[in-house]
């Protein structure tokens, strides 16, 4: 952690690493002016750095993929609205009724972060899992019959609900699968089932790694940073998840 | 645990312990058996309908790979199944392969008789027992790298961390990707033994954390989803390095080198020190070292 409390995170964009440093208070200041982000708990800098780093990257994945020449904060807004919180929670905060404790957990428009991880890259990206899963939320909340505890409407289950294959190793066909047994091998034709790593690295969704929403969320960091396995599972989660997108996000209209 | 309890010391006198005295010889063998062909130079992959590919039954298709298996093309590594990195043609692979599995792009599969694999059940979800998945680099019509799992070699090939390093002799480099925290509540990490002529080792690990400390066990090869290491295989006139000329590193890997931190500045440990501990197959010392600082 910066011992300043500073924290290079730019007013304009939310990137952390082009512009001049600001304390954790007028960081989140920034985030807040910008893309109407609050934060709550205690933050360091550089956790506040690392969020911020995730919602800029995906705002601008947003704002590229909606093409309708947005900011990456106004592209964020237009599908997050005008209020988002970030909570720091207590290590048990985000346990579930099993007794599982999970680094982080998402609700509507709110992620609640109970731990982070060493380094800066696996923050950002476990970060913009949990905002893949607010997506998932939000794209709910557009929808009938769609809640918290029954998901149908929302992206995961519109996208993959009727899809997700779990990934079989037998046939040919095999490698067009959208599902996914554990992280997958580290190597080879079938590594990490296309995505472009493992768990701690490009997959989170350890949890309940086979249900659609967790796969969703992790293919959605692979599209924010437009990463996958170099393979042909790779290929297909990417041709996915652009086909995807794009729909769900340009019928949110400026 | 007792197996964490002897870790390695190398400042330790009392921690010292019996280097193996004599290493196996490794020769690296440009063995193709097949006649030369013209070198084509094109720039697309051939479309495998067109080639003339013969057609086995499947007696024959099995009897040809389970001979693979057991000579392994009469060739030595970094060939594998008789097709060579830098030497052999994607046609002429193609002509070996196609035949006998399932041969697409860049990757090829068969499924050998459950009972050769020398891997022991249960496997997790999703690995199939008998399976040989293979993929490759092919770059000007010439197989420039192949990826495959190290215990579809050769029947008689030794996959165990002892038994690699026996065959390939001492890294150029070692590197180790450690994950102290996990979202699956295990610690483990990743290890890449480069030989920057010939290939890499890539093995992963469950760890434990213990006052502090990551502890690793790297002759352990299994212990984080039963599979052993892989190796991705190149020429001799190739020299890949971690930091730069890793163009087959990333081919085969998006996330090739990220977080990863090399052996030394990690634990301590160098090169020499690390094979010369795990060339013996019943060494049960382990690594223990302070984990990358929290920012």
């Amino acid at each position: 952690m910066d011992p300043t409390g500073h924290s290079p995170v730019c007013e304009d964009t939310g990137d952390p690493s082009c512009g001049p440093e600001m304390s954790v208070q007028e960081a989140w200041k920034a985030a807040g002016d910008t893309f109407g982000i609050t934060f709550g708990g205690t933050w360091s800098a550089k956790e506040t750095a690392d969020v911020m780093m995730a919602v800029n990257k995906v705002g601008n994945k947003f704002a590229s993929a909606r093409d309708f020449g947005e900011s990456s904060a106004e592209a964020w807004k237009a599908i997050f609205g005008n209020s988002f919180t970030f909570k720091r929670v207590g290590a048990n905060d985000c346990t579930s009724k099993k007794g599982k404790a999970a680094f982080a957990c998402t609700g509507h428009n709110k992620i609640s972060v109970s731990q982070f991880y060493g380094a800066d890259i696996q923050n950002i990206r476990l970060m913009m899992h949990e905002i893949g899963h607010a997506f998932d939320l939000a794209v709910c909340s557009r929808a009938e019959n769609c809640t918290w505890y029954n998901q149908k409407g929302g992206a995961a289950y519109d996208s993959l609900g009727g899809k997700l294959e779990t990934c079989e190793t037998t046939t040919v066909d095999g490698s067009s699968c959208l599902g996914r047994f554990s992280d997958g091998p580290i190597s080879g034709p079938d590594q990490h089932w296309g995505f472009a790593g493992g768990w701690d690295s490009w997959q989170f969704g350890a949890y309940e790694k086979d249900q659609t929403w967790e796969v969703f969320a992790d293919m959605f960091v692979g599209w924010v940073s437009d990463t996958w396995a170099p393979t042909d599972r790779g290929t297909n989660r990417s041709t996915f998840m652009n086909n995807t997108m794009s729909g769900y996000l340009k019928s949110w209209t400026p | 645990m007792q197996k964490y309890v002897m870790v390695i010391c190398i400042l330790l006198v009392s921690c010292s312990k019996i280097i193996p005295s004599s290493t196996p010889s490794v020769t690296f063998v440009d063995a193709t058996p097949f006649p030369s062909l013209p070198s084509p130079i094109p720039t697309t992959l051939i479309n495998l309908s067109q080639v003339p590919i013969s057609t086995l039954s499947t007696e024959e298709s099995l009897r040809q790979v389970l001979e693979l298996y057991e000579t392994n093309g009469n060739c030595e590594l970094p060939c594998w199944w008789g097709i060579t990195p830098g030497k052999t043609s994607w046609l002429e692979a193609s002509q070996i392969l196609a035949p006998l599995g399932t041969l697409n792009e860049d990757s090829f599969r068969v499924h050998f008789p459950k009972e050769l694999d020398p891997l022991e059940v249960p496997l997790p979800e999703g690995y199939i027992l008998g399976e040989v998945a293979t993929s490759f680099f092919v770059e000007n019509e010439v197989i420039r790298a192949i990826n495959v799992n190290s215990r579809w070699v050769k029947r008689s090939s030794e996959y165990s961390l002892a038994g690699i390093l026996s065959v390939w002799g001492e890294p150029d480099d070692i590197w180790i990707r450690p994950f102290p925290e996990s979202i699956t509540g295990i610690p483990h990490y990743d290890l890449n033994l480069l030989y920057s002529k010939k290939g890499l080792v890539l093995s992963r690990g469950v760890a434990e954390n213990q006052n502090g400390l990551m502890i690793i066990c790297p002759q352990n090869v299994l212990s984080y989803d039963g599979v052993p290491p892989w190796f991705i295989l190149w020429s001799e006139h190739e020299n890949v390095t971690f930091s730069g000329n890793d163009e087959i590193l990333r081919h085969f890997a998006a996330d090739f080198g990220e977080l990863f931190v090399e052996l030394n500045d990690l634990t301590g440990i160098t090169t020499e020190q690390f094979y010369k501990t795990y060339i013996n197959p019943g060494t049960s010392e382990c690594i223990r070292f302070d984990p990358p600082a929290k920012p």
